[in-house]
């Protein structure tokens, strides 16, 4: 045996540089399977303890070896392959967090780009004649009978950056009577404020004619005034923007061009004002903003307006009567907490 | 067959997969409410109230509206195909015989007057005939649901309230006495009419976010299909009450139709797109007046005949 080991001929040893060694064993495990992978959903619990996911051996080994070799990189002070492996290290091995709305259930009501049935019957709903341009929006705010300090406040604040909006006191009118009257009067939405307990906390919201009616529940509301303390605009011509942010289901795109229709379809980009109805997990939460363009790329954000948060509870087809189209029932429809609807 | 909200009657082919043939009737004004088929002769019903009969030569006409506001269903009897029944808002049931065109039948009488002495208000929506003879089952958007024998009394036999939602939809289970109901709310319960406490629900369906619009009951296998404003075809079991399929269908739907010889092997589980051997396109609707909430989705088309005499 030592015969064959002498007679084999002498093979200078070949010497890796450490950024080779790292780019090599980066390569590896780039073959392996790649770290953003979906999660199957699942979570392992036991003893009523969520685990962590679990790597596989020889990658949870080569990613340590990877690291050590950067570190080595970085105390030879080889700055630029540092660099360069640090990058690839990172793109490699940084895992997707997992958030409720990462993981959230496939919703099979999700709207894909290009739906043409989705498209013809949008150009024949409700709204088809705002989104053509055919009329300007204005809106009838009302609450309650007999509306507190934080209702009024917030009525008096969605009247100022709803253009064309006009706040009535309510004095017992029912609501039926007053969807007819509003239609003879020339109304296109109406706005009731619902108030329990000094604070409101319901927004129906009626599209006139014959539109699609929805009942939120509001929550957390600020005034304008203590959102924008030392900034605070008071009222401002200039028509606003709308931003409406993650609405992907069916049932979402209708609530959004329900939100969208009550503002005027023509901004005035000259105030540089924006609203945003931003949807998250099914609370739609709203926002007021001034932006200013510092650059390209960086955008100063001044708040201002009210804030609030809505949850839609129901939608229903006619204005304030009719069938439902969408009814949220909790102990049926809250079972998982990654399914949303909107 | 399908009768549109623009007063147009379209036929749909299985077969071919295609429309064969449309017609435009201008009958009142109004959305056509219901379609019945009468020894190869079409019957429309508007939403105005009348009810026409299209022979080749001549059209008869009913005026199902004498009083009330609008006309919301008609309804014919399968076993014997010359009896109608129409009911709308504050228009009560009525039985009308297609020979005889000019009275109704059978005028439904409205219950006694509630605890405060005031009349109980009526709005027909669903109606549906039993098989126990003379028989029709009747469900109101004020959240009744009667049962009516037209030889015995004209007061219905049977009347209880459920829930606080309208009813939108009614069926009959076929050989039994059951009749399965749907609300706006979104929820459908099977009640049996000859119990001693008919009110109570023999059971209840659920799974819906949206109201019910339409309701079959297979005729010998134990199903359910639903159709509903949230965009959903659902099959339920009758006797268990669990959900056994459900499908996204993109528009609102407002009527479903079973085929005679479906099987249960026919519902394959939905993966992906769905394009199933037993499900028919859907088909949206050619809007004039705008509505656009009445769209129509036909799957699984009863046996029509493919020579629609007009």
């Amino acid at each position: 045996m030592a015969k064959d080991i002498l007679s084999r001929p002498v093979q200078a040893p070949v010497m890796k540089s450490i950024a080779e060694l790292a780019r090599e064993k980066l390569r590896k495990l780039e073959q392996m399977v790649h770290p953003a992978k979906p999660d199957p959903g699942s979570k392992k619990i036991k003893n009523g303890q969520v685990l962590k996911r679990k790597q596989s051996k020889a990658k949870r080994l080569l990613i340590g070896q990877i690291r050590r070799l950067r570190k080595r990189l970085k105390r030879k002070g080889k700055f630029d392959e540092l660099r360069e492996i640090m990058e690839e290290e990172k793109r490699l091995t940084k895992l997707e967090p997992r958030t409720l709305e990462s993981t959230r259930e496939a919703d099979e009501t999700t709207v894909q780009e290009n739906d043409e049935e989705v498209e013809q019957e949008e150009a024949l709903d409700a709204f088809a004649d705002y989104y053509n341009k055919l009329y300007e929006p204005r809106i009838l705010v009302t609450s309650s009978d007999n509306p507190h300090k934080a209702t009024v406040s917030f009525i008096r604040d969605l009247c100022r950056i709803i253009p064309n909006a006009e706040a009535k006191w309510r004095n017992r009118a029912s609501i039926k009577k007053t969807v007819k009257n509003a239609k003879a009067n020339g109304f296109t939405d109406l706005i009731f404020i619902n108030e329990d307990k000094r604070m409101p906390n319901g927004l129906l919201l009626i599209h006139l004619p014959e539109g699609p009616t929805a009942l939120f529940r509001v929550s957390n509301t600020r005034v304008g005034k203590s959102v924008a303390k030392k900034h605070y605009i008071g009222d401002t011509d200039h028509r606003p923007e709308v931003i409406l942010n993650n609405f992907t289901t069916r049932l979402g795109r209708v609530v959004g061009r329900m939100l969208g229709a009550i503002f005027h379809y023509d901004p005035e980009f000259k105030g540089r004002r924006v609203c945003t109805f931003h949807n998250q997990r099914d609370y739609i939460f709203f926002r007021h903003h001034r932006y200013e363009f510092r650059n390209q790329q960086k955008v100063n954000l001044k708040e201002m307006g009210p804030r609030f948060t809505l949850r839609l509870q129901w939608l229903q087809q006619g204005a304030f009567e009719g069938d439902f189209e969408w009814n949220l029932k909790r102990h049926d429809m809250e079972t998982s907490r990654r399914r949303f609807f909107l | 067959m399908m009768g549109l909200h623009n007063q147009t009657i379209k036929v749909f082919d299985i077969g071919i997969k295609a429309y064969t043939s449309a017609r435009e009737i201008k009958v009142g004004e109004g959305p056509i409410v219901s379609l019945a088929k009468w020894n190869d002769v079409t019957v429309s019903a508007v939403k105005s109230g009348q009810i026409t009969v299209w022979h080749s030569d001549e059209t008869k006409e009913i005026n199902a509206l004498k009083s009330g506001e609008f006309l919301s269903r008609m309804r014919q009897d399968h076993q014997s195909p010359n009896m109608i029944a129409t009911g709308g808002k504050e228009n009560d049931l009525q039985l009308w015989d297609l020979n005889k065109p000019e009275e109704p039948i059978f005028k439904a009488k409205n219950i006694k007057p509630d605890m405060v002495q005031l009349r109980v208000p009526v709005w027909v929506s669903d109606m549906t005939f039993l098989k126990e003879p003379n028989c029709i089952a009747l469900a109101t958007r004020h959240c009744h649901v009667r049962m009516y024998d037209h030889k015995r009394q004209r007061r219905p036999v049977v009347n209880f309230e459920w829930e606080e939602s309208p009813f939108t939809s009614i069926t009959s289970v076929a050989d039994k006495s059951q009749v399965v109901v749907g609300t706006a709310h979104g929820r459908m319960g099977c009640f049996d009419l000859r119990m001693n406490k008919p009110e109570h629900p023999v059971r209840i369906f659920k799974s819906f976010a949206g109201a019910v619009r339409d309701i079959v009951v297979h005729p010998h296998l134990p199903l359910v299909f639903s159709v509903a404003l949230d965009r959903f075809l659902r099959v339920h079991h009758l006797e268990t009450g669990k959900l056994i399929h459900k499908e996204y269908l993109k528009s609102r739907l407002n009527c479903v139709l079973v085929r005679d010889d479906f099987e249960e092997g026919d519902l394959l589980p939905t993966r992906g797109k769905p394009k199933r051997k037993w499900m028919e396109r859907k088909m949206e609707m050619e809007e004039e007046m705008g509505y656009d909430s009445s769209e129509e989705s036909c799957e699984k088309v009863r046996k029509i005949e493919d020579d629609e005499v007009w």
